[in-house]
């Protein structure tokens, strides 16, 4: 791949010339499709990571994601849906393939035993067990939340641009973020109380 | 909804505020509890460090992408019209290469082999490949006409390589290749369902052939050594019961040829065999032969009888089998005048003579006649010097038969009432001398000798041609040849019988001398078709 031209970003984390990008990538240009890729690779694993709580997986899940995207990405018509969007979009089908093949109800217990940190946590110990944390509570809640949680928590993303990526309305939205921040709070103030009541269930 | 507006609008101002949570909270004491831990909750997710992709995925990740988009590249990279037609033929081409390669080998290889063995004699190796080749195309005809044209062109190659080996002197090869001309004649008769090669057409082209090709394997077998080679080989083949009869002679069971071995191994190679193209004409069945389900049984060659006499002589050949009195004579002449037997010959020709006088002119016989004349057209440009007189005595008995009417003899004069077989009367005007048999015969051309009056069929007798100064031309001459007509025979004594002399009937008793007018010094050359010989009344 040809990235001489390196990523410009923003103060927002989007591309300059997105547009001019995508639409070379649309035609097949694997240099326009490579600098989309550097960018977008850090959102899309975080977005993974927290979805399956596993860095081997999503790893794995990564890497398919912007194949996946290379060969669907004729396909992509950018009217009105961000680029970054429908990666996340193509994330989440992924996600959700890989839970249906695997018929896989994981356990909080499994996830902390079988996981690596792999995670660039603070030097403290604090911090990284703080972090560790936070990721097992979001592991606690269900495949909505944890997506609007990613979304619009780790990654940032506005209302709007959240509820382009889940199809619904920026008011619905809203309810989903207030009703997972609140199982949020209790899974991270009660512990394992709370997460006995949510075990997260993928399906 | 309401917590949710106000959730949102706290997260707003958080975020707007780097997330200082405690500053909001110091502000907006009206907060509930639990918008006060969901905006906790929140900014515990939003401070958490976010997981950091490894160098190792990245380089990992990379260097996959980079190669399926490099293989995907060589795999729908555009192709040439040549190559994608390429591509969609190699299928069926890698499975048509191979055996189209070696049809094509095989093919090639096997019209050479034929090509080469074309003219392959018995001593060559392709010689058995040649011979391989006849029998595919025998087993390759589909219809009885197309396998005796199959075997009949056999029979033709047998008999081109028995006349080449005889020519060259190995008569042994020539006589087994004869042999095997009589089995494919055979075979194309029992193709034909025909008993013998007289009982198929002879208007057809295939009867023709096959007459023509047992005339000039009677020659050919009778110049062939006779030790050696069976040349009374019978080629008639038993038809069944359902096939028509052909009159046969009771005792005669194959065609005996005398063949005496003096003669130039050169004649044989004059005969002329008939062509490729009349092989493929002739592929239509006899009229004469009708099918039958029955396979007819071809008696053995082997045992067919054999006279094989060592020196000419005046006795007659034994006749070859055929089914009517002129074709039989014919070829014996012929066979007599090929073997240089000239006294033979004359005899028989003299036979032909009466036979053709007393046939009636009807279209059947006109055209038997022709047929008969050709063969000995063909026989008189190939026979020896020594037998031509004799040859041309039948030819010319057979060409007045077949000449118009007012170039032919007197009505009635000479020839027997086809109906009653009796003699014509003889119209004034005309010396008769009658016969040893008491029949009235005209004098044509030559005067009887020893007593001895033309017509004589009594085997043996003298000739009627003196043989005093060289070969005298008796009938139609040839161009360029001049007319000798010599008689120097004595007087025959009338015994009975009117004499007209211009126009006035003279009385002949007993010792009446007819001698033929002395010819002048230098005699001028007969008017054609009349010149026959006048004779004078002493």
């Amino acid at each position: 791949l040809d990235v001489a031209v390196m990523s410009i970003t923003s103060q927002k984390g989007q591309l300059e010339n997105e547009d001019r990008l995508v639409v070379r990538a649309v035609k097949r240009d694997a240099a326009a499709f490579g600098i989309l890729y550097e960018h977008y690779l850090d959102r899309i694993f975080r977005y993974v990571y927290y979805r399956t709580g596993s860095t081997n997986e999503s790893e794995d899940l990564t890497e398919q994601v912007f194949l996946k995207a290379w060969e669907a990405i004729d396909r992509y018509e950018p009217r009105g849906v961000p680029f970054v969007a429908w990666l996340y979009r193509l994330a989440h089908n992924l996600v959700v393939d890989h839970y249906r093949s695997r018929r896989l109800t994981t356990s909080l217990e499994d996830v902390t035993e079988a996981e690596e940190p792999g995670i660039d946590v603070v030097e403290s110990v604090e911090a990284r067990l703080d972090a560790e944390e936070v990721r097992k509570a979001i592991q606690k809640l269900t495949p909505e939340h944890q997506q609007l949680i990613a979304l619009r928590f780790v990654d940032g993303l506005s209302h709007a641009e959240v509820a382009q990526i889940i199809g619904k309305s920026e008011g619905a939205t809203r309810v989903i973020q207030y009703r997972a921040l609140q199982v949020l709070a209790r899974v991270l103030q009660g512990g394992r109380g709370v997460g006995s009541t949510c075990a997260t269930q993928i399906f | 909804v309401r917590d949710a507006d106000l959730l949102t609008e706290c997260l707003a101002e958080i975020e707007e505020r780097g997330w200082d949570l405690d500053a909001l909270l110091v502000e907006r004491a009206d907060l509930s509890s639990e918008i006060r831990e969901s905006l906790l909750a929140a900014q515990t997710v939003r401070l958490c460090p976010p997981p950091a992709v490894s160098d190792a995925f990245r380089a990992r990740s990379r260097a996959r992408l980079v190669s399926f988009i490099q293989a995907e590249a060589m795999c729908s990279r555009r192709r040439s019209p040549v190559e994608r037609l390429r591509d969609a033929l190699s299928p069926i081409l890698g499975r048509l290469v191979a055996p189209g390669a070696a049809a094509l080998f095989l093919v090639v290889g096997t019209a050479g082999v034929w090509s080469a063995s074309a003219s392959a004699l018995p001593s060559a190796p392709l010689y058995p490949a040649k011979v391989a080749f006849e029998q595919l195309r025998v087993l390759a005809a589909l219809t009885p006409d197309q396998q005796a044209a199959a075997h009949v062109s056999n029979a033709v190659a047998r008999l081109q390589e028995a006349n080449v080996e005889f020519a060259s002197g190995d008569r042994d090869t020539a006589s087994r290749l004869l042999q095997s001309y009589d089995r494919e004649v055979s075979a194309a008769l029992i193709a034909l369902n025909a008993p013998s090669p007289e009982a198929i057409d002879q208007q057809s082209p295939l009867g023709r052939i096959l007459t023509a090709l047992q005339s000039q394997r009677s020659q050919l077998a009778s110049v062939i050594a006779p030790s050696s080679e069976p040349v009374g080989v019978q080629t008639t083949a038993r038809a069944d019961q359902s096939a028509p009869a052909v009159p046969q002679p009771a005792t005669s069971q194959a065609a005996v040829i005398s063949a005496p071995v003096a003669e130039a191994p050169d004649r044989a190679t004059a005969i002329d065999l008939p062509t490729a193209a009349d092989l493929r004409q002739s592929g239509h069945r006899s009229a004469t032969a009708p099918r039958s389900s029955a396979a007819p049984v071809v008696s053995a060659p082997a045992a067919a009888p054999v006279e094989a006499p060592a020196a000419p002589s005046t006795k007659s050949p034994a006749p070859v089998q055929v089914s009517n009195p002129a074709d039989r004579l014919v070829q014996t002449i012929i066979a007599q005048a090929m073997a240089g037997n000239s006294s033979g010959a004359l005899t028989t020709a003299q036979q032909i003579s009466a036979l053709v006088r007393n046939s009636s002119r009807t279209d059947g016989s006109v055209h038997q006649w022709q047929g008969e004349q050709k063969k000995l057209q063909a026989a008189l440009a190939a026979a020896p010097a020594t037998t031509r007189p004799a040859l041309t005595l039948a030819l010319d008995a057979i060409n007045q038969f077949l000449a118009p009417a007012p170039n032919h003899l007197a009505p009635g004069i000479g020839a027997t009432d086809g109906a009653t077989g009796n003699a014509a009367p003889v119209p004034a005007g005309i010396p008769v001398i009658p016969s040893a048999r008491g029949n009235p015969a005209p004098v044509i051309g030559i005067a009887p000798v020893s007593g001895n009056p033309i017509g004589s069929t009594r085997p043996g007798g003298p000739a009627a041609v003196s043989p005093t100064k060289g070969n005298p031309v008796i009938g139609t001459p040839r161009p360029g040849t001049p007319i000798s007509v010599h008689t120097p025979a004595p007087p025959t004594v009338m015994t009975s019988g009117p004499v007209v002399l211009r126009g006035k009937p003279i009385p002949l008793g007993k010792g009446t001398i007819l001698t033929p007018a002395p010819p002048p010094d230098d005699p001028p050359p007969p008017p054609p078709g009349s010149g026959k010989g006048k004779h004078r009344i002493k």
